[in-house]
């Protein structure tokens, strides 16, 4: 191991640390890896949105995802509850700036995270696996000063100039620093596996991202195709819905299969391939993402709720945003907290975009479809789901639907009124 | 061929397994994705954009509330045209 030497240390090697490891490498910034999990391991999230394209191009990474052959993603559809049908976009309809292709990838997290932590070796960050880091240490003056590691059953401290929690849900920095606040309004849990035999259908819309909605409490089923045969498919709702179902795995993801019909009519044939996987602890975010000589990033910073797919795009977000100011602290030789606060601005107002449109969507669904049908509101509702929510000063189409729903709350007999939820829009 | 056969002509055409409208004043029962799909078809076909608080369930219980809620709009762009 290093000692003394390191310039910046990255807790966690997804993709939110590796992204990170990249740009620094390529502005000749001296960092280390220390990731817990020995690579490939599992994880859930494996679709993307356009705006990852984008950081992928800067960091040199879309040959690899081209080589490796990820199944590309053109496109979402979304499927209403009890009826049949769906409601699809495709992102060829809105280009955005600096993306030269109109797709993004849906990945299998296992080779995907490996070879991004890869891909950050090759550009020059010195990686370590199977290395748990236990806690961030501080000096006198409260500054990030390194963390500790456990190697062989010791615990070995490791200097650095910034220390970058980048540990995912595990969320190491905000337990230690009791920064982590939950979500008053989500908390969903899923239950998800790997099929083969999925119906995806016939249609140009069979590799999109398919999201179904279900008769219960904030429920919804996605369908992402991994490779030509295997179908990642998972089922989310509430956790007290999930609790309260006191069924096993099996029962409650037959249970929600069988409520929604283009659902049911796409896992007809399908067979498991693999284990049922849980997830919880759904939405979270820190009260802070930077101090003196610490940046939080990815996961480790905020969790919204993935309806959307965004949560490899954050992480990818927060690696470049957070970059940028390393590397000014370098340059200038500060790493007080003023010097790299001006990322968590930035990443915070993208993720409360997110957030936001995450909550109005769940707040009235048929606005949803509604306003990805009209004319008026298309184009703004599709540069949203392809993740443009960093460097904005407003988002209109958001105002729009708070007036919507507005109005449905204050009109009597509305189409929509039935469909409003609890949740509090303020 | 005019709205009101347009309207009707779309309605029968979207309907899955109901039979087609016979009685102007038989119930719709319209599904929520089907009511998206209706207010897109009145905007981009029918050029009749209606507003938010328009959007009640009395203006699509029945064809002939549909037709008169065409009528009235068509005859409110005439008047503020004029």
């Amino acid at each position: 191991m290093n000692n003394g030497t390191n310039e910046v240390v990255i807790v966690g090697g997804g993709p939110a640390g590796s992204a990170l490891g990249c740009y620094l490498s390529k502005a000749g910034i001296k960092n280390t890896i220390y990731e817990g999990a020995n690579h490939p391991r599992d994880h859930v999230g494996e679709s993307m949105v356009m705006s990852s394209v984008r950081v992928f191009d800067e960091l040199d990474f879309l040959p690899v995802l081209e080589r490796e052959g990820f199944v590309k993603k053109y496109g979402a559809s979304w499927h209403p509850p009890v009826a049949k049908g769906e409601a699809a976009i495709a992102f060829n309809e809105f280009p955005q700036e600096k993306i030269h292709q109109d797709y993004t990838y849906h990945v299998d997290r296992k080779k995907f995270d490996l070879l991004l932590l890869k891909h950050a070796e090759s550009l020059g960050t010195k990686v370590y696996q199977g290395v748990s880091a236990t806690k961030v240490l501080f000096d006198e003056n409260n500054y990030a000063r390194g963390i500790t590691i456990r190697v062989a059953n010791q615990e070995i401290e490791v200097p650095a100039r910034v220390v970058v929690d980048a540990s995912g849900r595990a969320t190491l920095l905000g337990k230690q620093l009791k920064v982590k606040k939950n979500d008053p309004i989500f908390d969903q849990f899923a239950v998800h596996a790997w099929f083969k035999n999925v119906d995806k259908g016939k249609m140009a819309s069979s590799e999109y991202i398919h999201i179904y909605f279900l008769p219960v409490k904030r429920g919804w089923a996605w369908q992402i195709p991994i490779t030509e045969e295997i179908t990642s498919m998972g089922i989310v709702a509430e956790k007290e819905v999930f609790k309260t179902s006191k069924m096993d795995p099996q029962g409650y993801f037959d249970k929600y299969v069988a409520s929604n019909p283009d659902l049911a009519e796409a896992m007809r044939n399908a067979i498991r391939v693999n284990d049922y996987k849980l997830e919880g602890d759904y939405s979270y975010k820190m009260d802070t993402f930077a101090g003196n000589g610490f940046v939080l990033i990815g996961d480790a910073a905020r969790f919204v709720d993935p309806i959307f797919s965004s949560g490899v795009s954050v992480a990818l977000y927060s690696a470049k945003y957070s970059s940028e100011r390393i590397k000014y602290a370098f340059e200038n030789n500060d790493f007080s907290e003023a010097a790299l606060k001006p990322y968590e601005k930035k990443l915070r107002s993208g993720t409360e975009i997110w957030y936001e449109f995450i909550r109005l969507y769940y707040k009235l669904l048929p606005l949803f479809t509604h306003f990805i049908a009209s004319k008026d509101h298309r184009m703004e509702v599709l540069r949203l789901l392809q993740g443009e929510v960093f460097d904005r000063k407003e988002v209109p189409v958001l105002d729009a639907m708070r007036k919507f729903i507005h109005t449905v709350e204050t009109t009597p007999n509305h189409m929509f009124a039935g469909q409003l939820s609890d949740i509090p829009i303020d | 061929m005019d709205a009101a056969q347009k309207l009707k002509e779309y309605i029968n055409n979207n309907r899955g397994s109901l039979p087609p409208v016979t009685d102007p004043d038989e119930p719709l029962h319209i599904d929520s994705l089907a009511f998206i799909r209706l207010v897109t078809f009145l905007d981009t076909d029918l050029n009749v954009r209606l507003e938010e608080e328009e959007l009640v369930a009395e203006n699509f219980t029945t064809l002939r509330a549909i037709e008169n809620l065409i009528d009235a709009k068509s005859k409110e762009k005439t008047s503020s045209a004029t």
